[in-house]
């Protein structure tokens, strides 16, 4: 009895302390956040909850409000300049607002209810819709005139389309060989200046890099989560569990990963990564949010009060 | 009697893990399910059902959106 015992303890000791043991590492990289701007209350109409978050060179920052079906410009105090679209469907008008990015002269905005990227102008003025008849799950401005968009596989594997402004493919990264289900392969995507494909796959416990060529330069997985857990909904076997919720890069091209459910702090843990993968830094947010934003100014943008408040926080390296 | 006292915390302590370990099942179990049972109502949905794969995108996009934003 008393050898049972000791054997139970030491195997739960081994299920709790290993997929931790990461975590115990010594950080290599010491970063704290500091707010420096907070814009909506749950007083005030600033924000009714916003899904998508971009900032331009200038300190303007821009806002899909979901609830409120627009896109509010607020400028570096955090004062609402400009308000535009309304319910619907047509040319500058929304009904379920989601993904937003920006260039140095235009806002992309993604809509659930409709395919393409709607296009506005830095004074929210619609410009066009650009044809894309996939579903994107995430957005990555390139240029001017490219953009990196992250495909949900719904019959076929994800992938990223790298597009012109016109929505002509130009390139394609197929980072899954297989199809293994709906949704599995959805990833959250960001480039940096050299090319490089950074992926945060939602459902699975996998961080990887790729480069132009169609090379995956590393993969891990922080969490240790092996299974991914699955639901059957109608016709559908769903993942259930989300494990990285978005990726952002600083100016220095460090990598900065939101984790989802399985993380110590779900929703507000960010792993801090360096452009080769090794994990530098976990940095914990104060409130739950459903994305990051780093603006290039190194500016880091997050949720609070469930998407009734956007925060604009420095990012302090000691 | 120093051994069965022993024996007795050994237990004690595996009991305790074990609770631990159920209870942290069952809050995750509590939790879920929001965005699930939107996605079932969503497919049941009759003009998503008419929309076709459309439909269906529409669905899973949802989902996917519920899981980051809601699901914490």
């Amino acid at each position: 009895m008393m050898k049972n015992g000791k054997m139970f303890m030491r195997a739960a000791a081994v299920v709790l302390i290993v997929p931790l043991s990461i975590f115990a590492a010594e950080e290599r990289l010491k970063i704290s956040i500091q707010e420096i701007l907070s814009i909506g209350a749950l007083d005030d109409e600033a924000i009714f909850q916003w899904t998508g978050v971009a900032a331009d060179g200038d300190g303007f920052i821009y806002v899909l409000d979901g609830l409120d079906y627009s896109l509010k410009k607020f400028d570096a105090r955090g004062k609402l300049v400009k308000k535009a679209g309304r319910k619907g469907q047509g040319p500058g008008e929304f009904l379920a607002p989601r993904l937003l990015a920006c260039s140095q002269d235009f806002l992309y905005a993604t809509d659930q209810t409709v395919l393409g990227i709607s296009v506005f102008d830095k004074e929210l003025q619609f410009k066009k819709r650009i044809p894309f008849s996939e579903p994107v799950t995430d957005l990555f401005v390139l240029s001017e005139t490219t953009m990196a968009i992250a495909v949900m596989g719904i019959q076929g594997p994800g992938k990223i389309v790298v597009a012109d402004g016109s929505g002509r493919v130009l390139t394609e990264l197929a980072y899954q060989e297989k199809y293994t289900g709906p949704m599995m392969d959805s990833v959250s995507v960001a480039l940096d200046g050299q090319g490089h494909f950074y992926l945060a796959y939602v459902f699975q416990d996998r961080i990887e890099s790729w480069d132009r060529s169609g090379k995956r330069l590393w993969s891990k997985n922080l969490l240790g989560i092996k299974k991914v857990e699955m639901k059957k909904i109608a016709d559908y076997l769903l993942p259930t569990e989300v494990c990285y919720k978005d990726v952002s890069l600083d100016d220095r091209g460090r990598l900065f990963v939101l984790a989802g459910k399985h993380a110590k702090n779900p929703s507000r843990d960010v792993y801090v990564l360096s452009p080769s993968g090794e994990w530098l830094s976990t940095l914990t947010l104060p409130d739950t949010t459903h994305c990051i934003y780093i603006d290039r100014q190194n500016f880091l943008y997050a949720r609070a009060n469930q998407g009734i408040t956007l925060k604009k926080y420095r990012l302090n390296y000691e | 009697m120093r051994k069965r006292r022993q024996n007795n915390r050994t237990i004690a302590a595996a009991l305790l893990v074990c609770l631990v370990l159920v209870m942290g099942i069952e809050a995750g179990y509590l939790q879920s399910g929001v965005c699930e049972d939107a996605i079932k109502e969503c497919f049941d949905d009759w003009y998503n059902q008419a929309w076709g794969y459309f439909g269906t995108v529409y669905c899973l996009l949802g989902y996917a959106f519920c899981k980051k934003y809601i699901d914490a």
